[in-house]
């Protein structure tokens, strides 16, 4: 686009100073020769009787959902559930003390509770923008706290975290299922529902070598972000509102 | 809307009734078969009933409901359920577009030119021009800033302006 008001060419109607630039500009008069030779087929047509099978399948399905389900409904459950891990698993294993390892954990448990309510909640697309930064910031920290020495040691952690992250990402992926797919939303989804994983080794796994948490830390959360975003892809949706 | 909210039947009477035969042309635009548009409204009326707990009051109904028509077209390509018109403007063997345009040669044409278009650009195209959605409204509709849709409009002009190049004598005013 080099002239700057080639987009007044689209308007239905143009004032007359773009009239008069109209008649400078060739960019311009070809971009309003087009718009209107479009407008020229724009004629709607009429309403075909084969819809009336659409509207009586819209009325059954009121019939059968009278009362309309809002959205944070879903996002309850969900919070409910990474609020049960978070706690649980952290009291019943144990947990370290260190600031560090709390700051950590809160991070990603922050990311666990924004990135869940923002891939759920109609509009608002800055907030899933937020919650990657979000997911960013914890990321950074976690290593900000590893040590260069010491071994990977074993896959436990990585285990741990694959298990705990069965539950969020179903739910997940349920409540994704409800609406239309969006690359964005599902990747922001994927990285909540790992999260809480993430956040319950932060407090509990004593390893803080930077092998072993980018092994068996880091990136079992990115496989399972990754992961779940794919499989609500090849998911269907049961409505297709964004 | 808000009366349909709560589950009341004549009001998704009347919703369907003001905007079934809209969407309908939209989605026969955009796919090129009319009767996959009329299974692609229906699928929208149904998301409308099911996905109406996501619709945020205050907003226009217009373009959450061009949401959801976009998303069932966007859903349906990716199933492969799109046929594609060709470059004469037919758009399958025993499918044609229905006699109702008032330049049934001209019709064709665009028909044909838009769908050699990329989708995203046919949509923004044929939301603005064929179902007069604004700027704005269109943005909503697709998730994207008003300077986006915009850019995608543009360039989908100037690609029908290639493609139907020699069908008007540039009549600019």
């Amino acid at each position: 686009m080099s002239c700057p008001r080639i987009t007044e060419a689209f308007e239905a109607d143009i004032s007359a100073d773009y009239e008069a630039h109209l008649k400078t500009c060739a960019e311009c008069r070809e971009a309003r020769a087009a718009y209107l030779a479009v407008g020229k087929a724009s004629v709607a047509p009429p309403r075909p009787a084969g819809l009336e099978a659409a509207r009586a399948a819209a009325q059954e399905e009121l019939k059968r959902q009278p009362v309309a389900r809002p959205w944070w409904v879903m996002g309850l459950v969900l919070l409910g559930v990474d609020a049960m891990l978070a706690v649980a698993l952290p009291v019943w294993m144990g947990m370290r003390s260190d600031i560090h390892a709390w700051v950590s954990a809160v991070l990603w448990w922050g990311l666990a509770v924004g990135g869940s309510l923002a891939a759920l909640a109609p509009g608002r697309a800055w907030s899933r923008w937020a919650a990657l930064g979000m997911g960013a910031l914890a990321l950074a920290v976690t290593f900000l706290g590893a040590t260069a020495s010491g071994t990977a040691g074993a896959a436990t952690c990585a285990q741990l975290e694959l298990f705990v992250s069965v539950l969020p990402v179903v739910v997940t992926l349920a409540a994704m299922m409800q609406f239309a797919f969006d690359p964005l939303r599902a990747a922001v989804a994927g990285a909540a529902a790992a999260a809480v994983g993430v956040g319950v080794l932060s407090i509990h796994c004593p390893n803080t070598a930077f092998a072993h948490l980018a092994m068996f830390h880091l990136a079992p959360w990115l496989a399972v972000t990754v992961l779940a975003a794919a499989i609500r892809r090849a998911l269907p949706s049961r409505s297709l509102a964004p | 809307m808000e009366r349909f909210s709560h589950g009341d039947s004549a009001a998704l009477d009347a919703l369907f009734r003001r905007h079934s035969g809209a969407v309908h042309g939209y989605l026969r635009r955009l796919t090129g078969s009319p009767a996959l548009a009329e299974d692609l409204v229906q699928q929208t009326f149904i998301s409308v009933v099911r996905g109406r707990g996501r619709y945020q009051k205050g907003a226009k109904f217009k373009p959450w409901l061009y949401a959801i028509a976009t998303n069932a077209a966007r859903d349906s390509h990716r199933r492969g359920r799109f046929e594609r018109v060709t470059a004469d403007g037919t758009v399958g063997a025993s499918e044609t577009v229905d006699p109702i345009e008032k330049d049934e040669g001209l019709n064709r044409q665009v028909q044909a030119a838009l769908a050699q278009l990329p989708g995203p650009q046919r949509e923004a195209i044929v939301l603005h021009r064929f179902e007069g959605l604004s700027f704005g409204e269109i943005a909503q509709a697709t998730g994207l800033s008003e300077s986006a849709v915009k850019v995608r409009a543009h360039r989908g002009y100037e690609k029908l302006r290639e493609l139907l190049k020699g069908l008007w004598k540039g009549d600019a005013s």
